[in-house]
């Protein structure tokens, strides 16, 4: 649908406004705006008491194609502040992602729009072309270096599939006792720019309420709370969420009708599916997801997936399908979780031959080294 | 991995449209079977039955389809996909507290999209009958 691009800019007052809301509805939290390149607010909330004399300003810029289109700013306590750092980048990189998938769009339908009237096969090129970029920004924002842990290895893989949108996943240390890491993996259903525009939301209210809240379970709520009250789709998220302390091994996790972590035993015991799911998110009033706990012994590891694994097609439309992915998980079990990762995605490539996926990959593995094995000096 | 869509019109004791998906709701299919939903009910349809028997696979994105359909069966404004956030709709209070769905109901589910329906919390949500035969006859 050519001709609607302003309507439907990102940096639209009254779409930010609903971006940023999230943020503003924390009393604690900072106050947050948008501003354009030469300062001026485009929208801005303030929401809660923030003036008790240490007040810290951060910027965070929006860039898309080596252009400053926009900066959040975020003003309020310093350890409030802080705290929303990460969520604050992760936003400005999220608008600059929406800026640039718009421009991408309107490119191409303009693009296909002139060359479908001259008969000409060189717009389905450029199309192409422009997904593929995409695709690779899209890669940019997700692949953020993995956290360090002491004791750990952690491994990922994301393929995009043909259209953005679809998965996100994240690992982060949070900012707690002990020093728990988070891992979070979802998948937003649906695809073009509704997905990526709830990708791009959901992932900061995400960590932000990882960060605040009391465990997996009671982040997933304020998440769904949040995508619930500030945004009205009909897209959802299936979302799974785990928080491991280091030292113990401990896994608290929940999901939203996301599929199951396989926890695989350094034993060599039996490859398990771990935790019930509760309903997705975005698209009930309030969830209570149950909560699992268990515990990583060292040489276990835990294993998180999306649909894109076991959904994946061969040319003959045969699905990769549960049973392909236990065996592939069986036979990487001893290695590491980069061997755990890179099996899968050896096994599921070679499943799908030439045929390009259909949806979101994203593998996700966090493995505990075997006692006196695989010891790193304690980093930070 | 296609998908086919077959719509039939039946008299129960009220008229019933039966959409038959044939194939796998995925990603690639799921925005056909909105516009199919979407058309069955600017067309006057009130009561959808979807038959199921032969869907082999519903993706994450199939389940968009379906709660998609169960708002425009309830006479919500249809999403349109294109728009973003701005032509987004309210999601109804009716879904939004667990209220179960009568416009909208299924039959012949197999186990692997039955599965899929229950783990995300949109299965108990929608009435859902062995055959076409029992489902007309409960609307």
């Amino acid at each position: 649908m050519p001709g609607h691009g302003n309507a439907r800019s990102p940096l639209d007052p009254h779409r930010l406004e609903r971006v940023i809301a999230p943020w503003a509805a924390d009393p604690a939290g900072p106050a947050l705006s948008v501003v354009d390149p030469a300062g001026a607010t485009i929208a801005g909330l303030a929401i809660g008491e923030r003036d008790d004399g240490h007040q810290q300003r951060i910027e965070a810029d929006v860039v898309v194609d080596g252009d400053l289109v926009a900066r959040v700013v975020a003003t309020g306590t310093v350890p409030g502040v802080r705290a929303h750092r990460p969520a604050i980048e992760s936003l400005a990189a999220a608008l600059g992602e929406l800026v640039a998938e718009t421009r991408r769009r309107e490119a191409a339908e303009q693009a296909l729009a002139g060359h479908r009237s001259e008969h000409s096969a060189t717009a389905l090129g450029i199309n192409a072309a422009e997904l593929a970029k995409g695709r690779r920004q899209q890669r940019s924002i997700l692949s953020l270096t993995p956290p360090e842990v002491s004791g750990y290895d952690l491994a990922s893989h994301y393929a995009a599939a043909r259209e953005i949108g679809g998965d996100f996943f994240e690992l982060f240390r949070l900012p707690k006792r002990g020093r728990p890491l988070a891992v979070v993996i979802a998948d937003v259903t649906g695809k073009g720019l509704d997905a990526a525009l709830l990708m791009a939301f959901a992932r900061p209210v995400m960590h932000s309420a990882l960060d605040a809240a009391r465990g997996p379970a009671d982040a997933i709520e304020r998440t769904n709370r949040v995508l619930v009250g500030e945004r009205r789709g009909t897209l959802f998220i299936t979302l799974l969420c785990a928080v491991l302390q280091p030292g113990t091994g401990r896994v608290r996790l929940a999901s939203a009708g996301h599929e199951p972590p396989l926890l695989v035993p350094g034993d060599g015991g039996p490859i398990q599916a771990v935790g019930d799911a509760g309903v997705l998110i975005g698209a009930f009033a309030s969830v209570s997801p149950p909560e699992t706990e268990i515990t990583l012994a060292p040489g276990d590891a835990l294993l998180f997936y999306t649909d894109g694994v076991t959904d994946a097609v061969a040319p003959s439309g045969e699905r990769f399908g549960d049973a392909r992915l236990l065996a592939a998980v069986s036979e990487a079990r001893s290695g590491s979780a980069q061997d755990l990762v890179a099996t899968i995605r050896d096994h599921v490539q070679a499943f799908q031959e030439s045929a390009e996926p259909a949806d979101d990959l994203t593998l996700v593995a966090v493995a505990r080294h075997r006692r006196g094995r695989g010891r790193h000096p304690d980093r930070h | 991995m296609a998908l086919q869509t077959t719509v039939e019109q039946v008299e129960g004791s009220v008229p019933v449209t039966i959409l038959a998906l044939d194939g796998e709701l995925d990603g690639a299919s799921y925005e056909r079977v909105i516009d199919a939903v979407r058309g069955i009910y600017e067309a006057g349809g009130r009561h959808l039955l979807m038959d199921l028997t032969n869907l082999q696979f519903i993706s994450s994105s199939g389940l968009v389809a379906m709660h998609s359909s169960m708002r425009m069966m309830r006479g919500e404004a249809p999403p349109d996909p294109e728009e973003g956030w701005g032509a987004l709709h309210a999601i109804g209070a009716e879904v939004a507290e667990g209220a179960v769905q009568a416009n909208l109901r299924l039959c012949g589910t197999q186990d692997a999209v039955q599965k899929v329906l229950d783990r995300t919390g949109l299965g108990p949500l929608i009435p859902t009958y062995p055959d076409r035969a029992t489902a007309i006859a409960a609307f």
